[in-house]
């Protein structure tokens, strides 16, 4: 099994799961660190360093800076809704809109805010390959549209189907292009003058004469062990460079990959500049999809539904992938097999579930049970268990299944 | 980089991000990420980047064993010297101060300077009393990373140095051996100063 897939060769896969996985990562990664800039520190610098920048367009109005928290606020909102995949499109681009603004505002003070740019392209490329995502809120809301007979269908005939991963062909190329660039531009200054040893000391040195105030114990390890500083310049340039070369004829990205992230640890000890941005944005090619099958060996479930309602049908769909993959058998009334005859009375109560040990699920705890059996979303069903989280939930599960007729248009046979 | 480009740029990519949404069809995505591409290649290969497209030119340049660079020292009351801590200016990181300290060594009498090197100095002296009345905030641990730790006051520091009065930006011009592991000489020259009555504190 790959570490990681190369997407960009091979951008198709038997499970939209790495997708709402990205999703998940990126939302959540895009949020803490929002949230984690002080932003409010901006109101206090000088307005004058702003107006005189090239970003000074960013700021064309000084309360565009006293009401940069609002802004904020309203990229993390939007990130919310990115993650549970509403209205995808528009808040993929718009997101990235807002966050672009953002952190070309915060580039004006210091050049950290350009660790923002590759959330920025992995947004807009979700906005415009959103009909690909398919484990989502818009999944469900398209469905209000279909008929139930084929709603029933789409749930309950096994295809084997494969999904397009454009976020990631591209989003993976320009990561690598991203890298390829810093190589680059040792290369342009002169190969054979950059990878020495003498140079890597010097930077080294450099950096701890402009920004340290004392030289890191790692740092003096390398600068005195001259094999340690050549294999350290040559090392940065040939990964830097070379995972874009990987990706193009088709090496295994795993060695660049965990060797780029090895370069940013050093970097971090022995210069104290830290890209952990780089950590996460690497989770993403992942196989998530392929490590969840693995973890959970034939494990099956019976999910059965009430097949007069739309608004249950609708509600599984984002659940779909499961049955395609062999893992849940979804069954309704007319399809129901003699084992599970006793549920039927209760399917206009509550959806059911039972696994191949014959332990039982209603309603809230079928919902939890699907998270469960995707082994990447364990975490979400661990919460899900939680007493007060439970409680709430079955509350809601209770309101919505009364309420289903009125939430969604239902034919009673 | 001219302020016309970045803000076309700017503009014109994400009209285009949103017109492809709205068309919605494999020609316009298509067209969309040749252009996203063209436009992630370019800063690189031509050296001019404009927002939200960058360089990426990082490291690039050969060291020499001559460095001469800006710091940006406080001064307190009793005259000592201490250099500046980034952390004190949030968003800043240490990188941005020595460009602020060039930038105020270049045109110290410029009165956009003089505000800038006032604001520095006012925000040290606020965050050493912060320091000192332990005011600093414990969600410091869970926040993201930084991206850059370098040089940070300590409790020595807290201890040893008095309240802060002034600023200076001193240029200092290093020199190493050739194999980086000693220095030849490192030679500091007071290029600025701006003290806290000039900037009109009014408890100093």
């Amino acid at each position: 099994m790959n570490l990681l897939i190369n997407y960009t060769r091979h951008p198709r896969r038997h499970s939209p799961l790495n997708l709402l996985v990205g999703r998940i990562l990126l939302g959540v990664y895009g949020i803490w660190k929002l949230l984690s800039y002080e932003w409010s520190g901006l109101r206090r610098w000088p307005r004058s360093l702003f107006a005189n920048h090239g970003h000074g367009l960013f700021v064309p109005w000084d309360w565009v800076i006293d009401f940069i928290w609002w802004e904020v606020g309203v990229a993390c909102l939007l990130l919310m809704a990115f993650i549970f995949g509403i209205h995808l499109r528009w808040v993929g681009v718009l997101g990235a809109v807002v966050i672009a603004h953002l952190s070309g505002v915060h580039y004006v003070i210091t050049n950290a805010g350009a660790t923002f740019l590759p959330l920025v392209y992995f947004l807009v490329f979700w906005g415009v390959f959103s009909h690909e995502d398919e484990i989502s809120w818009d999944t469900f809301r398209r469905s209000g549209g279909e008929s139930l007979d084929a709603l029933n269908e789409r749930l309950q005939i096994r295809r084997s189907r494969e999904y397009s991963h454009s976020v990631f062909r591209w989003g993976l190329l320009v990561v690598a292009v991203t890298y390829f660039f810093t190589g680059f531009t040792k290369v342009q200054h002169g190969l054979l003058d950059w990878a020495t040893a003498e140079n890597l000391a010097l930077i080294l040195r450099h950096e701890e004469f402009l920004h340290l105030n004392e030289l890191p114990y790692s740092a003096q390890l390398i600068i005195d062990n001259y094999w340690l500083s050549l294999l350290s310049a040559w090392g940065s340039v040939v990964l830097e460079l070379g995972l874009l070369v990987a990706i193009l004829i088709g090496l295994p990205l795993a060695p660049f990959v965990l060797g780029l992230l090895g370069l940013h640890t050093i970097i971090a000890i022995a210069m104290h500049i830290f890209f952990f941005d780089q950590y996460l944005l690497f989770l993403l090619f992942v196989p998530w999809d392929e490590w969840s099958k693995h973890k959970v060996p034939n494990k099956t479930f019976d999910v059965i539904y009430d097949e007069t309602c739309k608004f249950c049908a609708r509600s599984l769909l984002p659940f779909r992938f499961l049955g395609d993959e062999g893992i849940v058998t979804f069954y309704s009334q007319s399809t129901l097999p003699t084992t599970h005859e006793a549920v039927r009375s209760d399917l206009g109560r509550a959806i059911f579930a039972s696994d191949e040990e014959g332990e039982e699920y209603w309603g809230y705890d079928v919902f939890e049970r699907l998270l469960w059996v995707i082994w990447v979303l364990r975490p979400i069903a661990w919460i899900m268990r939680r007493r007060l989280v439970r409680a709430i939930g079955e509350r809601v599960y209770q309101w919505v299944a009364v309420n289903r007729q009125r939430l969604s248009t239902c034919s009673v046979q | 980089m001219d302020i016309p480009v970045t803000v076309l740029v700017f503009v014109l990519f994400f009209v285009g991000a949103f017109v492809t949404v709205l068309l919605d069809s494999d020609w316009a995505r298509r067209a969309f990420v040749a252009i996203f591409l063209l436009l992630v290649l370019f800063p690189g290969f031509s050296g001019r980047g404009a927002w939200p497209f960058i360089t990426w030119h990082l490291f690039g340049e050969v060291r020499s064993t001559s460095l001469n660079y800006y710091q940006v020292r406080l001064v307190d009351v009793a005259g000592k010297e201490i250099q500046f801590d980034a952390r004190a200016v949030p968003p800043a990181l240490q990188t941005p101060i020595r460009r602020y300290g060039s930038m105020m060594a270049e045109k110290p009498d410029d009165p956009d300077m003089k505000e800038l090197g006032c604001f520095l100095l006012d925000r040290a002296v606020e965050y050493q009393r912060a320091r000192w009345e332990g005011e600093l905030s414990f969600w410091r641990y869970v926040k993201f990373p930084r991206h850059q730790y370098g040089f940070e006051w300590n409790e020595v520091i807290d201890t040893t140095v008095a309240k802060i009065n002034a600023i200076r930006v001193y240029e200092m011009r290093l020199e190493l051996t050739p194999d980086a592991r000693n220095v030849v000489h490192l030679l500091p020259e007071e290029r600025v100063e701006y003290r806290r009555e000039e900037c009109g504190a009014s408890d100093s």
